[in-house]
């Protein structure tokens, strides 16, 4: 039986408290409820729940275009097939503190003809592993503190390789407050750090530039156990919650929280009938396109 | 309402084996299909009478199912307690993996050996193959170790024959490498010029764009256009409808006489090699986005 790797990053509990790296401002809760009390004056219930409120965009999660109120398609009608798919890991596992990924450190790794030589919606999906994930739960300030994708980079990506959707196992592709307030003010006193903060979401100019292509981003992967010899597989990323509208109106859902798992390229003989299967994909593709 | 007896499912298949272009071994499935067992010899009487066919024919095509388990040994016949086959949906639900695997491996099978037919006949046989090589993709990465290695083995082989032809196909549909040097350019004219299925797509006012373009994209002088068009008289050639007109005096516009002329005067000198090559490119950009693909998949049979 082949390995299959849970890509979810854990939702942390310390008690009754989520520990999750996230923004000062987003909210996330987990409150244990009890049902239909059986005798008054006691917390004897007849059946427990659990309550969790928490913003879509944290966690392991896809940011889609109506994030910044592009609409171009409808989320509610993306088919499920779109969310299994083949994907691409690019490991690029270094120290984030102070440099962005740049294009010139994944260029050799990305063969750009395996995205271009396929129409887009059957394209792989393209997946960075930075390393941050070791962080996640661990030291939540540091995983916080991640120096974005350069613009090249997400230019590369955005118009040439046009990938469905891409991941990272980082809190964002973009530079967080966290890292610029940290990194190039770091005596500054905690107040000013907040009144940067509150300037956080207008500087996301790489979600803005895949977007806007409807590339969309899928964030806070759990990456820690895929080894470094894996660049391959199989990615299903399913969104936890699907929506229906059951009115003419239309409702802004601005990301989907995902369980995602990946299975790597079978080995072998298996493996290389995959590797003909693709060829034959991009050849068939080629004529009916 | 009345409900279809035929699922979606058997349907798709039906398919399969109709873009196979073998209504016996659709007819013999078809009449498989109610899920009884059935003997050989029941199958083979019933599809030779209807189609008034040689009993050895459809005896052939049988074995063709049975080879690929398409069709399985499965039971006893009620009528006289043979052996029996049981139908597609039984094989399906058995064992569906190796079944699909095997199926996909015969109808790719089918599409080389009968050389593009299948193709030419209906291009949206290749959105079916599109279609399963998704399906198979996703089961060998999911129960692939599951697949016995002789399974494997065949469809890797029938890959290795396949893709190149379907390789074919697409660089003639959506060229992905244009002419990079002036041998080769030259022999793509060449071949153009004797194919009369090809010439045939090409008007003189395209022809007369096709040369004009070239001569913009490779700056060469007018009269070197001229000379290598086999006009001796320069004399008159100040601009392209200049030439143009010349063309349609003593060639008639002939794609043929023009690409033949080129092809024999180009000496590959930079300036000729530009020229041969951008026309080149050009002809394979207006090919690829003009001429349907029922007439690229008969060129590339034919050169």
């Amino acid at each position: 039986m082949r390995k299959i790797y849970d890509l979810t990053a854990p939702i942390c509990l310390e008690n009754d408290e989520v520990r999750i790296p996230k923004p000062k401002s987003a909210e996330i809760s987990l409150e244990l409820i009890g049902h239909d009390l059986l005798l008054s004056g006691t917390k004897l219930f007849k059946y427990l729940s659990n309550s969790i409120k928490f913003e879509v965009h944290l966690g392991t999660h896809i940011d889609l275009p109506t994030t910044f109120a592009y609409q171009s398609i409808d989320p509610f009608k993306i088919p499920v097939d779109f969310f299994i798919r083949e994907a691409y890991i690019v490991h690029v596992e270094r120290d984030y503190s102070k440099k962005s990924l740049t294009l010139d450190e994944v260029r050799e790794k990305i063969d750009p003809k395996e995205f271009t030589e396929l129409p887009r919606e059957r394209r792989p999906t393209l997946l960075f592993k930075t390393g941050m994930s070791r962080y996640w739960c661990r030291d939540n300030q540091r995983y916080m503190n991640f120096p974005g994708l350069s613009k090249s980079l997400v230019e590369f990506i955005a118009y040439e390789l046009e990938p469905p959707f891409i991941g990272i196992d980082a809190i964002s592709i973009d530079r967080t407050i966290e890292h610029r307030s940290l990194s190039l003010y770091t005596n500054i006193d905690e107040e000013f750090i907040n009144i940067l903060r509150m300037q956080e979401y207008t500087a996301l100019l790489g979600h803005d530039i895949l977007l806007r292509k409807n590339i969309y981003i899928l964030e806070n992967l759990d990456m820690r156990e895929i080894p470094s010899d894996v660049s391959r597989g199989l990615l299903i990323a399913l969104p936890l919650f699907r929506f229906t509208s059951l009115t003419e109106k239309s409702v802004l859902i601005t990301a989907l929280p995902c369980r995602v798992i990946f299975v790597p390229e079978p080995e072998g003989s298996v493996g290389e009938v995959v590797r003909k299967l693709r060829t034959l994909e991009k050849e068939l593709s080629g004529i009916v396109v | 309402m009345m409900t279809n007896p035929i699922s979606k499912r058997s349907r798709r298949l039906f398919t399969h084996f109709k873009a196979l272009g073998s209504p016996i071994r659709f007819l013999i499935i078809y009449k498989m299909l109610d899920g009884r067992p059935y003997t050989k010899n029941e199958i083979v009487d019933y599809v030779s009478v209807l189609m008034g066919l040689p009993k050895t024919t459809v005896d052939r095509h049988f074995r063709t199912l049975l080879k690929y388990g398409i069709i399985k040994i499965a039971g006893k016949s009620i009528r006289d307690g043979e052996k029996g086959r049981k139908p597609l949906l039984y094989v399906l639900a058995v064992d569906s993996l190796t079944f699909y695997v095997n199926l996909f491996t015969y109808l790719l099978e089918g599409v080389t050996d009968k050389r593009m037919k299948l193709i030419e006949k209906n291009l949206n046989d290749i959105k079916t193959l599109l279609n399963a090589v998704d399906d198979i993709k996703l089961k060998l990465y999911l129960v692939g170790h599951e697949v016995s290695n002789e399974v494997i083995s065949n469809l890797s082989k029938t890959l290795d024959s396949c893709v190149p032809v379907f390789s074919l196909v697409r660089e003639a549909v959506r060229p992905r490498t244009f002419v990079a040097d002036c041998e080769n350019a030259l022999e793509l004219l060449s071949k153009t010029s004797a194919n009369q299925i090809i010439l045939k797509k090409i008007s003189p006012d395209k022809m007369r764009e096709l040369l004009y373009v070239a001569l913009i994209e490779s700056n060469i002088p007018i009269e070197k256009l001229g000379s290598l068009l086999g006009i001796k008289d320069m004399s008159r050639l100040v601009g392209y409808d200049d030439l143009w007109d010349v063309i349609e005096v003593i060639h008639h516009n002939d794609p043929t006489t023009i690409l033949t002329l080129l092809t024999d005067n180009a000496k590959c000198t930079d300036a000729e090699a530009s020229y041969v090559i951008n026309l080149a490119n050009n002809i394979i950009k207006y090919f690829s986005s003009s001429i349907t693909h029922h007439d690229l998949i008969r060129l590339i049979l034919t050169l």
